[in-house]
């Protein structure tokens, strides 16, 4: 039962075998315990590995998998395609949350990126390089104003 | 201390209530405090999306003044003030060249020396008090009179009169840059050793000897159409750093608060047409092409208004 609980969660068992084994592990507390433990597994090797890519390719071919499968079966079998929708629906929110988390970390690890202190923050870095050379000038000028004092009252021409 | 700070909020709320050319000699009297204010002290400076900290020290009176203020964060830097002269240093040459851009902003020291031209363009007034570095004070605000420059606003320690926090805002009233300190103690070090430097690649922006550059006779002609209030303080025919080969004209202007550069030089076969940058929290860049020749304009100026101030320049340069 073991094989066919984590089959289930890689997606491998077909529509009935699913139905099964969803059934029995809702009935027995034993394969729920196992259930979870499997999810909490997965939960942490994804939370150590950065980029959760094999769960996202394996959820999105979940997702072009069932809407097909849905639909012609809805009057044949109601029962197991509430099943089936419930287990899209888990699939998109968890889509949804392994998107958001990359998005998340992406975001993160830009973060330090964008601390453009020092020296000059522009986009283009030859430009940049050029434009600096206008602001090391200005710099040199502007300095500490006390030249200015100085500069008033010797009253050198060149 | 109790009588002396006592003495000190009397003395702010009498000005409170003095006539404005009071604040002005106020004003006068916060930028020699910012220039000469023994002290040790720990300050953030913070523009667009950045922050850094920086140590300051500073001890000795009038002409003989040293400082030191040295990065906290981002590359190793320090900036040595004895007297006149003004020296970066950091352990290696990328650094330095942060260095070289960090001393343009010689917090508390944000005022100009001469501020006499600023009443023309700006009015002061008092706008409450606050508490920074577990200090009380008081804040001064200069505004622009004609709202295309940022607003200035400082708030003063009222005994000593240092500023211990300086906000620039845009017109909207969102903080463009500000400095404020941390923790400020208004004494110096007592070991003159701290004043050296503790690495060995150096800048010199500015010598201890008399300055080299100065207004000749012509140049107060060469440029007309800048905004009201905006003085020639110098002007020079120049290289841009590291460009031997490339001469432009460089004038400064102030209008008593701020600093502008203007570029002068031939049209460039690769003009990139009018475009405005922002360079370091409240300087900004913008160059625009005037008949033949290519004009830029740097200083703490809005975008916008450096933009509009170009196309209003008239230049007439001697050949």
């Amino acid at each position: 039962m073991r094989e066919k609980i984590s089959a289930l969660m890689d997606g491998e068992l077909d529509g009935q075998q699913a139905g099964r084994t969803i059934n029995a592990i809702t009935e027995e507390e034993d394969l729920k315990q196992v259930w979870d433990a499997y999810h909490l597994i997965g939960d942490a090797m994804r939370a150590n590995s950065h980029v959760a890519v094999n769960v996202r390719q394996q959820v999105m071919e979940q997702l072009a998998g069932e809407p097909t499968v849905l639909a012609p079966r809805r009057w044949l079998a109601p029962v197991r395609t509430r099943r089936a929708g419930a287990v899209a629906l888990a699939a998109s929110v968890s889509f949804a949350a392994v998107v958001g988390w990359q998005q998340l970390s992406h975001g993160n690890g830009a973060a330090p990126l964008a601390d453009h202190a020092v020296p000059v923050a522009a986009i283009q870095p030859a430009q940049q390089d050029h434009d600096d050379l206008y602001l090391t000038a200005h710099q040199e000028m502007t300095a500490d104003q006390s030249v200015y004092k100085v500069s008033y009252g010797n009253g050198v021409r060149h | 201390m109790r009588l002396s700070h006592l003495s000190g909020v009397c003395l702010m709320g009498i000005a409170l209530y003095a006539h404005a050319d009071d604040d002005w000699v106020l004003l006068r009297k916060v930028a020699v405090a910012a220039r000469q204010q023994p002290l040790s002290g720990t300050y953030l400076h913070q523009m667009n999306s950045s922050l850094e900290t920086f140590r300051l020290v500073r001890s000795g009176s009038a002409d003989n003044i040293q400082e030191k203020r040295s990065s906290l964060d981002g590359p190793s830097r320090e900036i040595i003030r004895k007297g006149m002269e003004l020296t970066c240093y950091a352990p290696d040459p990328r650094s330095l060249s942060a260095a070289k851009i960090s001393a343009m902003r010689l917090f508390p020291a944000l005022l100009p020396d001469d501020i006499s031209n600023i009443s023309q363009s700006y009015t002061v007034r008092h706008v409450g008090k606050d508490r920074v570095a577990q200090r009380d004070c008081n804040w001064l605000e200069l505004r622009p009179k004609d709202s295309k420059r940022y607003v200035m606003r400082l708030c003063v320690e009222p005994v000593s009169l240092l500023p211990l926090k300086v906000v620039t805002q845009n017109a909207t009233g969102d903080a463009v840059e500000q400095f404020t300190f941390t923790e400020v103690e208004l004494q110096g070090p007592k070991d003159k050793g701290v004043f050296r430097s503790q690495y060995k690649q150096s800048y010199m922006l500015r010598s201890a000897s008399a300055p080299q550059m100065t207004i000749d006779a012509d140049a107060a002609g060469e440029v007309t159409g800048m905004p009201p209030g905006f003085k020639l303080l110098r002007a020079v025919q120049r290289s841009l750093p590291g460009q031997l080969d490339r001469q432009v004209r460089h004038m400064v202007f102030s209008d008593g608060l701020v600093m502008l550069s203007l570029f002068i030089e031939p049209q460039a076969p690769d003009a990139r047409g009018d475009r405005t940058v922002n360079l370091h929290g409240a300087v900004n860049m913008a160059t625009a092409e005037q008949g033949d020749y290519l004009v830029t304009l740097v200083g703490d100026l809005p975008e916008p208004t450096m933009l509009a101030m170009i196309k209003n320049l008239k230049i007439a340069l001697k050949p």
